[in-house]
């Protein structure tokens, strides 16, 4: 994590962090400006379901899309807690409740939508053979779900086994691991030459605290991503026909 | 000064007396892949049969030179008395909970009436008496447990014991009274079965993962009724930078603080618990005595006198792969330091 020296900018966001400012005035200044979108990230931020819901009712019936206030209101506060995390600045049970928060603003958003929602495609998700770390693996199922997609979660510490027999079962258009140990991360290796042994090019998108990108590539099904958010947008790539050459184009760092 | 026993050793510099040199030790984790191969005592194996968990402890004293004997080696004794389901993990992978039974709610906590009896405890137990006929008195055993907030999140699930900590303050202190009675009653089993200290690791108290606030309002007060009902010398071994929250440690009643690398200014940490308490670590566990060298080993042991430490160990665990050349260079390193 990076260390946070309260005199420091913020620099991704333009903010000066003044020295003695709480979370809450920080989170002020990085909430989207629309209103109405603003008291959904805010109730997000806070982790207050009753009223994720109630300021999404409120917007919904203003007339605006259900299924666009997952990624504009609810996966906006989110980002907001995210960012506010990554600088020391929030806790993990801020990001838990707020998580929480956002996965039932989701259901809701669904629920109220009058669109039919057929499944885009289907993907697997997993954490990987000895890790047990599936914070953020929920976080990423609840996403892809959020975004139209059928989502098989085989949940945590799954071996390399019951992926590939998973795989050969669901025939996912790509799977999402997650690994947060440098000890548990090279299963992703084993889930690789498995899966090419068997003739299978699924892409296999990886994430999670302790994966890097250079790791990654070196595996020629990995496709290496660190937000959560962009799981998605990977999916939908895949969609649109993106092989994995391609999408390590566009979503590899440098 | 004349050559203490290591029991005695140890003592004193835990609570802060004179030593004719630091003691060498792991209060944490010490059983790794070669130990195993040498005694063929093995994990998954060694954590739940008495004779193997002996052996494979004492090998740590014998062949590596750590001057006392410390085990089980996983942090799911406790948890699995209580009704977690462990998975046992591997030869090079520790065990961990893999069910919880208060992920509902705190409605019914059952104490169970006959703790001693249940899971691996007794296979602890009997660990101790094999350990103690073969060292003797003049060398410590150290018994490790999960620490009441370890423990309660277990009993929850991480999970729910955060959202509790912000959502329901009372249910989060249910469980963690809860918890901290159930770490109270494991550990004077422990005593009343001969160990001489008692290594809390108690993980989940850390910043990486609660908030220091928290720690100060309603971690610490566990803590302290833990060390207060338990008569012995303790350890309290808390993952992480511990920096934030160092004074409130110091301040839970524990002889000595067992703390990581990733605390960074030690001898500023010194002086935060001067006079309450003395501090163990903090050589490297990933990166020294995992993937360094043995000279990295020694110097980061001096590194580690020079700021102050009292008893020089792994900062953490020690990983099951590490090099037994790594562990040995913990005593090398303290030998030459004091020649
Ligand atoms: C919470 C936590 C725990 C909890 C886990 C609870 C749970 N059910 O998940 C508990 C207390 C149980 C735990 C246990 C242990 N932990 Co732990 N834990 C953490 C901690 C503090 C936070 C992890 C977390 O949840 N982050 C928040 C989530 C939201 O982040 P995330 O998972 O990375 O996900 C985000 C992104 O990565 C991304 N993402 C996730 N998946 C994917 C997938 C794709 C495809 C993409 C694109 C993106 C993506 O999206 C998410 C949202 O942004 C980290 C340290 C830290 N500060 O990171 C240590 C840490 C991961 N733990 C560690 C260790 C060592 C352990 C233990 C072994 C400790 C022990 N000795 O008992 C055990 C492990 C047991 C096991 N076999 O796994 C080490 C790992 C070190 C290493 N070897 O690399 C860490 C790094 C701490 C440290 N610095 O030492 N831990
Ligand atoms: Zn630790």
């Amino acid at each position: 994590m990076i260390d946070i020296n309260p005199k420091n900018t913020l620099i991704r966001y333009n903010i000066l962090v003044e020295s003695d400012m709480a979370p809450e005035e920080m989170a002020e200044k990085l909430y989207p400006t629309d209103p109405h979108i603003r008291q959904i990230a805010k109730a997000v931020f806070e982790g207050d379901e009753d009223e994720v819901v109630a300021a999404l009712q409120n917007t919904i019936d203003s007339g605006v899309d259900p299924l666009s206030l997952i990624n504009d209101a609810l996966m906006a506060g989110m980002e907001v807690v995210s960012t506010l995390y990554d600088y020391g600045l929030l806790y993990l049970p801020d990001v838990i409740i707020s998580a929480q928060a956002m996965i039932e603003g989701i259901e809701y958003c669904k629920e109220q939508s009058k669109q039919v929602h057929e499944s885009k495609g289907k993907i697997i998700s997993y954490v990987v053979e000895g890790d047990i770390h599936d914070i953020g693996k929920k976080i990423v199922t609840v996403l892809l779900r959020a975004n139209g997609y059928e989502v098989i979660d085989l949940g945590k510490d799954v071996p390399v086994e019951e992926v590939v027999a998973a795989v050969k079962k669901e025939k996912p258009i790509m799977l999402s691991g997650t690994a947060l140990m440098t000890t548990t991360m090279h299963a992703f290796k084993d889930v690789n030459s498995r899966l090419l042994a068997s003739d299978i090019n699924v892409p296999v998108v990886c994430g999670g605290g302790a994966v890097t990108q250079d790791f990654i590539s070196d595996y020629d099904l990995g496709v290496y991503c660190e937000e959560a958010a962009d799981v998605p947008k990977i999916a939908d790539s895949i969609l649109q026909g993106l092989d994995i050459r391609k999408l390590r184009d566009t979503f590899h760092k440098h | 000064m004349s050559e203490l026993t290591q029991k005695t050793r140890l003592t004193n510099a835990l609570k802060g007396e004179s030593v004719d040199k630091a003691p060498v030790a792991s209060v944490t984790q010490t059983a790794t892949v070669e130990l195993m191969e040498m005694t063929g005592a093995s994990w998954p194996e060694a954590h739940s049969d008495a004779s193997k968990m002996a052996k494979l402890a004492l090998a740590s004293h014998t062949e590596a030179g750590l001057e006392a004997v410390r085990y089980p080696f996983c942090l799911t004794v406790l948890a699995e008395a209580m009704g977690c389901e462990v998975n046992m993990g591997t030869q090079n992978r520790q065990p961990s909970i893999t069910e919880h039974p208060y992920k509902k709610g705190i409605d019914d906590l059952k104490m169970p009436d006959n703790l001693a009896e249940l899971g691996r405890i007794p296979a602890v137990v009997e660990a101790t008496d094999i350990v103690r006929d073969s060292v003797g008195e003049d060398v410590p055993i150290i018994a490790g447990m999960e620490g009441p907030v370890t423990l309660a999140s277990d009993l929850a699930s991480v999970k729910k014991f955060m959202k509790w900590s912000i959502k329901k303050p009372d249910d989060f202190k249910a469980i963690l009274d809860f918890a901290t009675d159930a770490c109270i009653e494991y550990a004077n089993i422990l005593l009343d079965s001969g160990v001489d200290m008692i290594c809390v690791a108690d993980p989940v108290a850390s910043p990486d993962l609660m908030n220091p606030a928290t720690f100060n309002d309603t971690l610490k007060p566990c803590l302290a009724k833990f060390a207060e009902a338990v008569d012995c010398i303790k350890i309290l071994h808390i993952c992480g930078n511990v920096t934030p929250v160092l004074d409130m440690m110091g301040d839970c009643k524990f002889e000595g603080l067992s703390i990581e690398e990733k605390v960074k200014d030690v001898k500023e940490a010194k002086k935060t618990v001067e006079g309450r308490a003395t501090l163990v670590g903090n050589v490297s566990s990933p990166f020294t005595i995992l993937s360094g060298t043995p000279d990295k080993v020694k110097e980061e042991v001096k590194k580690a006198l020079d700021d102050g430490i009292s008893v020089v160990a792994p900062g953490c665990g020690i990983a099951p792969n590490s090099p037994l050349e790594n562990v040995k260079a913990l005593v090398e390193g303290r030998d030459e330091y004091f020649s």
